[in-house]
């Protein structure tokens, strides 16, 4: 139900990851498997809106690094997100 | 698989692939291959050629699309049985009536002088609209009756009187002749029984005798027509209209 955008900025918040180490990584932590057209759509539309952006490299797997707005912006999500859900749970509780 | 996956890359529009194409390919070399992989590579590499598509070609795939989706429904449509009567409307007497033989004729034309209990009658002899049969809402069937008649005068005949074609629509042929033939008998009926109030009380005993209706031609039943060439016209015209719209104002996902 997540976005594949916010799994790909979540999976970058700890340090620059290639396209198969973020794939490996989001299904380790949210136990989705994004699919290869799926991932680098979401990073297409990153790197379009400046959240994160490509490193050079000497192979053919390119890392991304998550930027200074997309941090915010994830941050932003995050909190929001655990907000409902807070409030989801608490809801639940007291039926 | 791997090949197949491989293969889909080139889906995706040249400008992107100039810049992710290489490590997309490594990602797919790395990645365990699933028949799921094959299938989100081909919706995520058609959307991204749709968002990359120039005005022109997004207004003519619009166009392309919008017809084929009219055709398919249109082709999903029930099919439509139409039976239609010809009839002949003559005045048979030479004398004084000549000159009332216009009046009648028009008043004969219109769907809405067929008389609300002849068509009630016919509604329940041909067990038509069970729905509203069943709510016992009889003028609404009789109003979607009265609807679904299309009575046209089609020309005058040579020494007077007219001819006017009656036809009625029905997803069943067999029902669609029935009902073709009762309307067509309260037609002729109702238009004797105005002639006979528009004279008044002296009716010649020969006009009594003789119908001013006559049936000449009955129950053609045929597929009724769909105009496909303005359907597909229009088509075009308005899916190419939205592509274009679309090609002017979306946001490209990678240019």
């Amino acid at each position: 139900m997540l976005e594949p955008t916010l799994l790909v900025l979540a999976s970058l918040a700890d340090g620059d990851k290639h396209g198969y180490a973020m794939m490996q990584d989001i299904q380790a932590f949210a136990g989705v498997r994004l699919g290869p057209g799926t991932l680098y759509g979401a990073i297409t539309r990153l790197e379009e809106k400046g959240w994160i952006r490509g490193l050079e490299s000497d192979d053919r797997r390119r890392p991304y690094r998550l930027s200074a707005e997309g941090r915010k912006h994830l941050r932003e999500e995050l909190t929001l997100l655990n907000q409902v859900s807070k409030a989801g749970l608490d809801r639940l509780k007291s039926v | 698989m791997r090949g197949l996956l491989q293969a889909l890359v080139r889906l995706y529009p040249r400008a992107w692939r100039q810049r992710y194409e290489g490590e997309f390919r490594t990602l797919l070399d790395s990645a365990t291959p699933r028949w799921a992989d094959a299938f989100d590579l081909l919706k995520e590499g058609s959307l991204m050629r749709l968002s990359h598509l120039g005005p022109v070609a997004m207004s003519l795939l619009g166009g392309v699309f919008a017809t084929i989706l009219t055709l398919a429904v249109f082709q999903l449509k029930p099919v439509q049985w139409e039976s239609e009567a010809i009839l002949s409307l003559r005045v048979p007497y030479n004398g004084t009536l000549d000159s009332r033989g216009p009046d009648i004729s028009f008043l004969s034309m219109s769907r809405e002088n067929l008389w609300k209990p002849a068509l009630l009658h016919i509604v329940e002899k041909e067990k038509l609209y069970p729905d509203l049969r069943s709510q016992n809402a009889a003028d609404d069937a009789v109003r979607r009756l009265r609807k679904n008649i299309v009575a046209t005068p089609l020309r005058g005949l040579a020494g007077g009187g007219t001819l006017i074609s009656l036809a009625f629509h029905d997803r069943d042929p067999y029902v669609a002749n029935q009902v073709t033939r009762d309307l067509a008998s309260a037609f002729e009926e109702q238009t004797v029984q105005s002639f006979v109030r528009l004279l008044g009380t002296g009716l010649p005993p020969e006009l009594a005798r003789k119908p001013a209706v006559r049936l000449e031609l009955f129950n053609s039943a045929k597929h009724s027509s769909t105009n496909w060439a303005m359907v597909t016209g229009i088509a075009l015209a308005e899916g190419s209209q939205l592509g274009l719209i679309f090609a002017l104002f979306r946001r490209r996902a990678y240019t």
